[in-house]
């Protein structure tokens, strides 16, 4: 051994360092579009399914949107509206309860067979029957037809009793479970079997929508090319294919959009500032109704003192509302005044839409003495008992939330732990066990109705709330949502989510943080992008230039 | 010894590296500029738990290593280089548990198995195969997962993969030294079994548990870094070099600093361990020694 | 003791190993205290009659002992289960990963073997002489860095900073996959003879590969040096030396053939280790293996492809460890097999 191996080892040392270092040297190319026809999305998941009787996750929905079609539809970023897809026109009876549907003429299934009112009621009974094993989505059309309420009247006139009157009809069929199947192609593999997917259909689809499955590799990519026979026609701008892209890793799917390969991808809010500055990327902020909130377990086994609605007061106040909208979601949430977000009917019922709550650490102190959780010799509330605060390992964003509301309760003496865990066992802590004091938690919507959020909040368990299971029960809460939730007169209803609000934001269960965005940041090439919050993407809409 | 090393320049590297980390592990407390704070907090069971903490601040976000931050900060705020020589205590804590505890059980089943040979020989090694026969990697990634985080767990997740290397090295050491003459020697004297095992096998079996000891500090550290890596070892927030190149991992277009560092502080370590053990096998290793 | 005598032997002696890997596997992943069913049920929106159905179909209502067997009696039936995450039998996941993983294991032998036996032949043969300086700091940095590191950094520089290499996937974006023949994108598109996706998937294997393949090659290397040294050193190496056959003959003759076999059997047994750093690289370059299979399965707690992916592993380990003892017996004739 010898001195020349030493400098040459400390050498090479040297230049690998230099190399890591030279990553500071920015260097700007010019990205080309690169083709033209085929448009590639890069997300993360998979999807689970391209069945529509059994898929309810926004993966699965990616595909089917664009494969299959409904009897409506919504156009663009209108989601009051519905407009005609295989039905051409609609009736509903006076009270509401039948619905005659008026069925396009020679529309054409991707395989060649023709639609006709057939394959409507097939669709929808196979759905009632099948009772999706594998998601639970059936439920929404369950809430309001049975194997009875769908008649054929002729090839192309449908009719629909529901088994109540419903105002969400049209949504719930506009959604993907109301999507339309071709009969002879289901039978042909496999038929319906109750209680049973179908492992064929979830993989094959064919609908009468404008693209069609070219192949999914499962975790790897999906790729969609044109119908030729859709009936809307290929007039106009559209690609010709559509890749999507599941790349688990943020980093992989910001390289893809920054070189040029990703047209779309979803890039974690955290991230966004290195993608925004990128000439040729766009970044735009949509309103949606992703709520953010930290829910507290009025039952916890470790602790009794989240049962005392004063100290959830407190930690109302004590949370920092800004540094997590600025530093956790870096500036792409707004405030929620409740549980029903900004945009939905009867937001302003809460509190005129002003939150109740501010971040005001001096408030919360006086709170906790008043309900006598005084500081003890230590500077400790509660006798130095710990705050458990969990969130679902991987998420950045409730991470960093987590991390700042620690500082500040601990700026009030309240002492809290930090912990992490991958999602199936936060669900098992959440659902089986009352071992939790507080877990970061979010929502998104199943259709635009503001039952769909303040129900499962704050109704309590008893009438089939609590989805969080936080523990909370307020019998007049209860009364005022059940209210709202089958009134159809909107006076009704916005008093009774009033009357509810000014009751439960004063005894919370929950943190309301705030309200997402929504964004997608794209190269510029892209055209014709929107968002609709029901639907999150057409493809037939978008072309590149 | 020392002048064997003297023979041997880069195990001479390496044990310079060793003793300048673990001088950074004990002195960390001066070299550091940001400290955490360790906050004891009640766990699950009802037991209590000291929890590390780092400050935040998030006007203090990304700045690019310079005279205050020597390796920049990272999406907290946190001063990198602090906790990258915080990070060797644990690194150190980890390495040297793991191989400790393993290589107690490897020693005490292994040297079991050897001297009694028969029937727990048998049964001990059929159960080494079996954990020998998943690769180490995959079967600390499954143990680890279902311990859930914490640094602790880690190290049992690691001691339960690396016992069976111990105890097979022990057991074939056993057997070759149990025919030795003087082992004979002295069963003829009518010493008993316990004293043979603990007085003439095990010490003869020293040097090459010493060389894979050595190496496997290095070896345990990759993998622990590997666990926290990809979200199964450190919790959050602590100073573990693998988790913070994992979270560092998101900001790298824009914070080349965040991952690089936290890497080269494991390359240096591991690199410290292997020049050693690799300084220790010339040493002891007669054939070698030329 | 015959060679297929020895080969039954040992495939017998894979029933108890494999059993205990079903112990092992079946334990660690029921001690988690978590709930695959509401999980896969959809977290807070399950409905719950679906979480009772994956409860029962999963058996979770019955004593561990009792799922253990029910396990058992499943992969008898070559059933590993469903995966949860990917609504689908784990071994429809498995045969589609597979390939893929294998394409890049084997590609990190190709790299790392020959690199790796070349440069420990050049650095005993040049002992001491720049060239083995060079050689052996690379192999002590090769196994001395995070795979996940190396990873991270090359993918940074090379398809970022320089982007002259693909940063993730098998294939480019707009090819399509070669006709599946082996499943191997490389040997299919020269069997289909599509030189598009050839040169694709050669050209998307170079990162992935060198980097899964970069601490193999250093372990190669290392071993080959010290055994190449050690074998030339010795007198039958010195009596051809001595012969006044030339110093090439030598070498490939006589001392190779020799140092060949320990580094063989490292070679065997580094397959396990490829397929462990496989989860880590799979999952940054997004390359659609068993290696990110796995990575996904441990975070979202899918049980049964844990468990799948630890059983075949543990199958391909046992086998490809079964094949180096053979090939180990074919190189050097003085082993017997089963000679214990």
């Amino acid at each position: 051994m010898n001195k020349k191996f030493c400098i040459l080892a400390i050498g090479i040392c040297l230049s690998m360092t230099l190399t890591a270092f030279s990553g500071c040297v920015e260097e700007s190319t010019k990205i080309e579009l690169k083709n033209p026809d085929t448009l590639v999305y890069y997300t993360f998941g998979d999807a689970k399914t391209l069945d529509p009787a059994d898929a309810y996750d926004s993966a699965s929905a990616e595909g089917i949107f664009s494969i299959y079609e409904g009897l409506i539809t919504y156009k663009g970023d209108d989601l009051d509206t519905f407009y005609p897809s295989l039905a051409t026109s609609w009736d509903v009876s006076e009270d509401s309860k039948t619905w005659t549907f008026n069925l396009r003429e020679g529309v054409k299934f991707s395989n060649g067979n023709d639609f006709t009112a057939e394959d409507v009621k097939y669709s929808f009974d196979r759905v009632l029957t099948m009772n999706s094993p594998e998601s639970g989505v059936a439920w929404i059309l369950q809430q309001s037809m049975d194997l009875d309420s769908t008649k054929i009247i002729d090839d192309y006139t449908i009719e629909i009793n529901l088994i109540e009157p419903y105002g969400g009809f049209l949504s719930t069929i506009a959604y993907t479970v109301g999507f339309i199947v071709d009969k002879d192609y289901v039978e042909e593999h496999g038929g319906i079997v109750a209680d049973t997917e179908n492992e064929y259909l979830k993989l094959n689809p064919i609908g009468t929508g404008p693209y069609m499955v070219d192949h999914w590799t499962r975790n790897t990519e999906l790729v969609l090319v044109q119908n030729p026979d859709y009936w809307g026609g290929w007039d106009g701008k559209h690609v010709k294919k559509v890749v999507i892209k599941y790349a688990n890793e943020a980093a992989t799917r910001i390289l893809a959009l920054k070189n040029g390969d990703a047209d779309i991808a979803v890039i974690p809010n955290e991230n966004l500032e290195d993608v925004e500055d990128d000439e040729g990327i766009i970044v735009i902020a949509y309103d949606s109704f992703d709520l953010v909130m930290a829910e507290m377990n009025t039952l916890s086994d470790n602790s009794m003192y989240l049962a005392n609605p004063e100290v959830r007061r407190a930690l109302c106040y004590a949370f920092n509302y800004q540094s997590a909208i600025d530093d956790a979601y870096v500036g792409y949430m707004s405030r929620v005044a409740g549980a029903i977000p900004n945009g939905m009917p009867y937001y302003d019922s809460q509190n005129n839409g002003v939150p109740v709550y501010d971040y005001d650490l001096e408030e919360a102190e006086q709170i906790l003495d008043e309900a006598g959780f005084t500081l003890n010799e230590d500077d400790q509330r509660f006798d130095g008992a710990t705050i458990r605060i969990f969130y679902n390992a991987g998420n950045t964003e409730r991470y960093k939330m987590a991390l700042s509301f620690q500082e500040e309760l601990n700026k009030i003496g309240i002492l809290s732990s930090v912990i992490a865990e991958n999602w199936p066992q936060l669900l098992h802590r959440m659902y089986t066990t009352a071992d939790w004091d507080l877990i970061f938690i979010g929502w998104g919507p199943d259709y635009n109705d503001p039952d769909d959020y303040v129900f499962p909040f704050v109704a309590s368990s008893d009438v089939n709330g609590d989805t969080f299971n936080t523990g909370y029960k307020n019998e007049s809460v209860d009364e005022y949502l059940l209210e709202g939730k089958y009134s159809a007169d909107p006076n009704v209803r916005e008093n009774a989510y009033k009357n509810a609000f000014d009751i439960y934001i004063q005894d919370p269960s929950m943190i309301y943080i705030g309200q997402r965005q929504f964004i997608r940041p794209k190269r510029d090439w892209v055209q014709g992008y929107y968002y609709n919050p029901v639907r999150d993407w057409y493809w037939y809409d978008y072309y590149k230039e | 010894m020392l002048h064997l090393f003297r023979r041997s320049l880069l195990s001479m590297i390496g044990l310079i590296l060793i003793l300048f980390i673990i001088f950074i592990a004990i002195f960390a407390p001066y070299l550091a500029i940001q400290h955490p704070t360790y906050v004891e907090v009640s766990t699950e069971q009802g037991t209590r738990r000291i929890e590390e903490r780092w400050d935040i601040n998030f006007q203090d976000k990304f700045i690019p290593p310079n005279s205050e931050h020597y390796f920049g900060t990272d999406d907290f705020g946190r001063d990198i280089y602090s906790m990258v020589i915080y990070g060797t205590q644990i690194s150190l804590k980890i390495c040297l548990m793991v191989v400790f505890s393993a290589t107690i059980i490897g020693i005490i089943l292994g040297g079991i198995a050897g001297y009694f040979g028969g029937k727990i020989d048998e049964i001990l090694m059929r159960v080494t195969d079996v954990f020998l026969s998943i690769p180490y990697l995959i079967l600390a990634i499954a143990v680890a997962a279902a311990l859930g985080r914490s640094i602790e767990n880690i190290m049992m997740a690691l001691v339960l993969v690396w016992w069976p290397q111990y105890a097979r090295l022990l057991r074939g050491q056993v057997l070759s030294i149990r025919e030795n003459q003087y082992v004979e020697a002295a069963r003829s004297i009518g010493a008993n079994n316990w004293r043979i095992l603990f007085r003439h096998v095990i010490p003869n079996s020293f040097a090459p548990l010493l060389v894979q000891i050595t190496l496997d500090l290095g070896a345990v550290l990759l993998v622990a870094a590997g666990l926290s890596f990809i979200g199964l070892g450190a919790p959050p927030g602590t100073a573990e070099w693998g988790l913070m190149i994992s979270s560092g991992r998101m900001h790298m277009f824009h914070s080349w600093w965040y991952a690089t560092f936290p890497g080269l502080a494991i390359v240096i370590t591991v690199l410290g361990f292997n020049l050693l053990g690799d300084g220790i096998r010339d040493i002891t290793d007669p054939k070698l020694r030329r | 003791m015959k060679t297929w005598e020895y080969i039954v032997r040992r495939l017998l002696l894979l029933i108890p190993v494999l059993i205990g890997v079903t112990i092992i596997t079946f334990v660690i992943s029921h001690v988690i205290p978590a709930d695959p069913a509401i999980a896969f049920a959809g977290g807070p929106k399950a409905q719950p009659e679906t979480i009772e159905r994956i409860r029962e179909e999963l058996h979770l209502n019955e004593p561990l002992l009792v799922q253990y067997f029910y396990y058992l009696n499943d992969l008898l039936h070559l059933n590993f289960g469903k995966s949860y995450l990917e609504s689908r039998p784990v071994l429809e996941s498995i045969t589609q990963y597979f390939p893929a993983t294998f394409e890049l294991t084997i590609f990190a032998m190709l790299i790392s073997v020959p690199l790796g036996i070349l440069g420990g032949i050049i650095s005993a043969i040049r002992r001491n002489k720049l060239s083995d300086h060079i050689t052996r700091i690379i192999a002590i940095l090769g196994y001395s860095m995070p795979i996940f590191w190396l990873a991270l950094m090359l993918q940074y520089l090379l398809a970022y900073q320089f982007p002259i290499l693909p940063l993730e996937g098998r294939l480019s974006i707009g090819l399509i996959a070669p006709q599946s023949i082996t499943g191997l994108y490389v040997i299919d598109s020269i069997l289909t003879g599509n030189i598009n996706t050839l040169s694709a998937s050669l050209y998307h294997l170079i990162l992935p590969s060198f980097t899964l393949g970069f601490a193999t090659m250093a372990l190669l290397l290392r071993m080959t040096r010290s055994s190449m040294l050690e074998v030339m050193g010795m007198d039958y190496v010195r009596t051809a030396r001595a012969k006044g056959l030339s110093e090439r003959v030598v070498i490939m003759k006589h001392a190779l053939r020799n140092a060949l076999i320990p580094t063989i059997t490292v070679s065997g047994l580094q397959f396990g280790a490829l397929l462990g750093g496989a989860v880590l690289t799979e999952s940054i370059f997004n390359w659609p293996g068993m290696g990110r299979f796995a990575a996904n399965a441990v975070m979202g707690l899918d049980f049964n492809s844990v468990m799948g992916f630890t059983i075949i592993v543990a199958i391909i380990y046992v086998i490809a460890n079964l094949i180096v003892d053979l090939l180990y017996a074919v190189i050097d004739p003085r082993v017997k097999l089963g000679g214990e």
